[in-house]
């Protein structure tokens, strides 16, 4: 099924399967450190034209909705618009075909060589930077997402279901979602927000 | 070998909690490979995942790194798998 964003306009040539597998096998070897949705952009909006701006943004909010990793969710509904159930495969096998290659030599070394002092040491400093990458993007979502006080009270629940309490992520994402929803539901005349 | 079918069904159920992003579902990725299955300490899975930072692709590629630690060449691909293709 090729229409997977309604009222889209069928793209211009027919791509065929080898273009599209070629092109994720190049984002999937070339996008280093985790903004493979800049590479994506780069590459099948400007580079190959395949989709236009506003579908790809559509797109993206539809992978950052849905369960999955959103990049790989984007291969699926690029490939899908432009060659159906076959272009999806061919996406996210190309996406996912050289990062695992490589994660998966880096294992087999690292069962090996993690208690080298030296590899130790290097293992140390990718983890720090690991970590701030991370706290960069908590922070850019942070900016974006929580823009109230009250918002503040979730994410502190969240971080003491998950961290403190060690409940699942699951029981923490019913609950504290749920609850927040409910503090976000639409209301008819607005008195002010409470904590506001 | 014999954990194949824990490795798919961990891997697929954590695959469904990544909303919004692979680094949703670290904390239960943490519980469930370090103390639940203990398929691998909780210094080597923050290498791996750092690692995984530093590979191109999807950062959650490193998933097959702990597949390939699991149970042997196969299941590494069959993890990455479960993990991209719930879309």
């Amino acid at each position: 099924m090729t229409a997977s964003t309604s009222g889209d306009p069928a793209p211009p040539t027919e791509v065929t399967l080898g273009e599209i597998f070629r092109a994720f096998l190049l984002i999937g070897a070339t996008s280093f450190g985790g903004g493979v949705m800049a590479y994506l952009r780069a590459s099948l909006v400007d580079k190959h034209r395949w989709i236009d701006d506003s579908t790809f943004v559509q797109m993206l909010a539809m992978s950052q909705s849905l369960p999955g990793l959103n990049s790989t969710n984007m291969a699926v509904l690029v490939g899908d618009h432009l060659r159906g159930t076959a272009g999806a495969a061919a996406a996210i096998c190309g996406m996912c075909l050289p990062g695992s290659l490589i994660m998966f030599a880096i294992g087999t070394l690292h069962g090996q060589l993690a208690d080298r002092p030296a590899v130790t040491a290097m293992l140390h400093g990718v983890a720090a930077a690991a970590v701030g990458l991370v706290m960069a993007v908590a922070m850019q979502l942070g900016r974006k997402v929580v823009t109230r006080i009250d918002d503040l009270a979730f994410v502190a629940l969240a971080v003491i279901g998950v961290n403190v309490l060690h409940l699942s992520v699951l029981a923490v994402l019913g609950v504290v979602g749920a609850l927040a929803i409910w503090w976000h539901r639409p209301r008819a005349a607005a008195p002010p927000p409470p904590g506001r | 070998m014999t954990q194949l079918p824990a490795l798919i069904s961990v891997f697929a159920y954590l695959s469904l909690l990544t909303v919004g992003g692979g680094l949703a579902a670290f904390p239960e990725l943490k519980y469930l490979t370090v103390d639940r299955y203990h398929w691998l300490d909780a210094t080597a899975l923050i290498h791996l995942y750092s690692l995984g930072q530093v590979a191109p692709g999807p950062n959650m590629m490193m998933v097959a790194a702990i597949g390939e630690r699991v149970a042997g060449e196969m299941p590494a691909v069959r993890t990455a798998q479960a993990d991209g293709d719930r879309a």
